[in-house]
């Protein structure tokens, strides 16, 4: 597939739309499983998909020939889904913090703590694991989604997000910290 | 003995390369101590869980779809930039792209300017005069500089990643560099900069507000650059974005905001205890 990008990626920054189109097709359902587990959101991740497509699009002429296109069109993915997550949790932080914001300052997770009789591990498991990580700030759960679902290394991540390699390591930190105390108790049952 | 602390587990689990020399003694320490053994079971019940998270499926023809949308969109935005119009209706937008698209500089100072508007508001509005008319719940002061400070350290973080990425834009590419993108973003936020600058100074933190005023010319800087840069100019660039030392500011100020906007701390785990 490398030496393939490699092709059009050459072709298409000479303006080859059918060379862009072919990248488009390789490389969609990558980026979609990325931007889904990022926003947790079917149509967010299709947006995302979109805005990583255009703004890799504007930006190929910066691409370097040398480099690994897949590698570089992530970080391009991994950045518009921040920066969707930023736009959307201002949103909601904004009404949030206004209308409910706790005594203590913390935000609730968004599902409700099922009965333990009640539980089956499967779907709620599931349902309590998307709880979790949509109450996680933006940059823990792209450090996240990169560590445990995109196999990256903490040095990789801190190249992708632009980030120190220790705040990547903590992000990850925190991540694992809130999961596990959600979802201690059911793992365990 | 001393036990692994949760961190060093997380790093065991995934196998990060700067942990390999502590492997075997993380496994020897784990054949030994049940504890640690349990601890570190648990977090592999809880990361498989995380894994069991489906995704919606994608037929094999999804990046045709994709580019069947996107392609008229690449056409609308080269016909945009072109001098004759077409007149063709441009293609649909997504949600989140219509919030972001132009006009970016005028949506930027607008939803600084709301945000500044309803903290000041806040602060200085005294609720009804009338003892008979019931007073709306207040927000809470507390409430009021959260919603800045996060908005505040929102705006400082988009900035730093626009500052890194210029950074290193252009590495092997060829003579001339294109910074459009940056050079729209930096004049989206340069727009709200100033009234965050504003609201930091009411609300007393003359920390922030300082460090915001720096950040505005060095994006005010990027904002007046041409759209394309030669490598000597972005070096020029680069050398004014790095002579105030703003990165560093940002990041120090932002960890600063990220702890003061922490909710309560957590349960303590099992990091090193001693037996």
């Amino acid at each position: 597939m490398e030496q393939a990008d490699e092709a059009a990626v050459a072709l298409a920054q000479a303006g080859d739309e059918d060379a862009f189109r072919s990248l488009v097709e390789r490389h969609s359902r990558a980026i979609f499983r990325l931007a889904f587990r990022m926003t947790g959101n079917e149509q967010d991740a299709e947006d995302v998909v979109q805005e990583a497509f255009l703004r890799a699009h504007q930006r190929l002429r910066q691409f370097e020939s040398r480099a690994n296109f897949g590698t570089w069109l992530h970080r391009v993915a991994v950045n518009c889904a921040l920066d969707f997550m930023r736009v959307r949790r201002r949103h909601e932080s904004g009404r949030e913090e206004i209308d409910s914001v706790g005594a203590d300052g913390t935000r609730p997770l968004p599902s409700e703590d099922p009965a333990p009789d009640r539980l089956v591990f499967g779907a709620e498991v599931q349902q309590r694991v998307a709880g979790v990580l949509a109450g996680l700030a933006p940059k823990e759960r792209a450090a996240f989604v990169l560590r445990h679902f995109e196999e990256m290394s903490i040095e990789e991540i801190s190249r992708t997000m632009g980030v120190q390699a220790d705040a990547a390591k903590n992000s990850i930190f925190r991540a694992v910290r809130k999961l596990r105390k959600e979802l201690e108790p059911m793992v365990t049952r | 003995m001393k036990h692994i602390d949760a961190e060093q587990l997380i790093l065991y689990y995934y196998g990060e390369r700067d942990e390999t020399e502590n492997r075997a003694a993380v496994e020897t320490h784990l054949a030994v101590c049940r504890l640690c053994r349990g601890e570190y079971e648990v977090l592999a019940r809880t990361l498989a869980a995380v894994s069991s998270l489906p995704i919606p499926d994608r037929a094999a023809t999804y990046g045709e779809e994709v580019w069947q949308r996107l392609a008229p969109r690449l056409r609308d935005r080269d016909a945009s930039s072109a001098p004759n119009d077409t007149g063709r209706k441009p293609a649909p937008q997504s949600r989140w792209l219509d919030f972001f698209a132009w006009p970016r500089l005028a949506l930027g100072g607008a939803l600084a300017a709301l945000l500044v508007a309803a903290f000041l508001a806040g602060r200085y509005w005294q609720g009804p005069k009338s003892p008979a008319a019931p007073a709306p719940e207040p927000v809470s002061a507390q409430a009021r500089d959260r919603v800045l400070l996060s908005a505040v350290a929102d705006h400082m973080e988009r900035s730093e990643i626009l500052l890194r990425e210029l950074e290193n834009a252009g590495e092997g590419g060829g003579r001339q560099i294109d910074i459009s993108l940056q050079r729209e973003q930096a004049q989206e936020l340069a727009a709200g900069s100033r009234l965050y600058e504003q609201a930091a100074q009411q609300a007393g933190e003359t920390g922030i507000s300082n460090l915001l005023d720096d950040l505005n010319r060095v994006l005010l800087t990027v904002a007046h650059s041409p759209s394309t840069v030669s490598r000597a100019e972005l070096v020029e660039l680069r050398s004014r974005i790095e002579g105030p030392g703003i990165l560093f500011k940002l990041q120090v100020v932002n960890s600063g905001i990220e702890q003061r906007l922490k909710p309560a701390p957590e349960r303590p785990g099992p990091s090193s205890v001693q037996d």
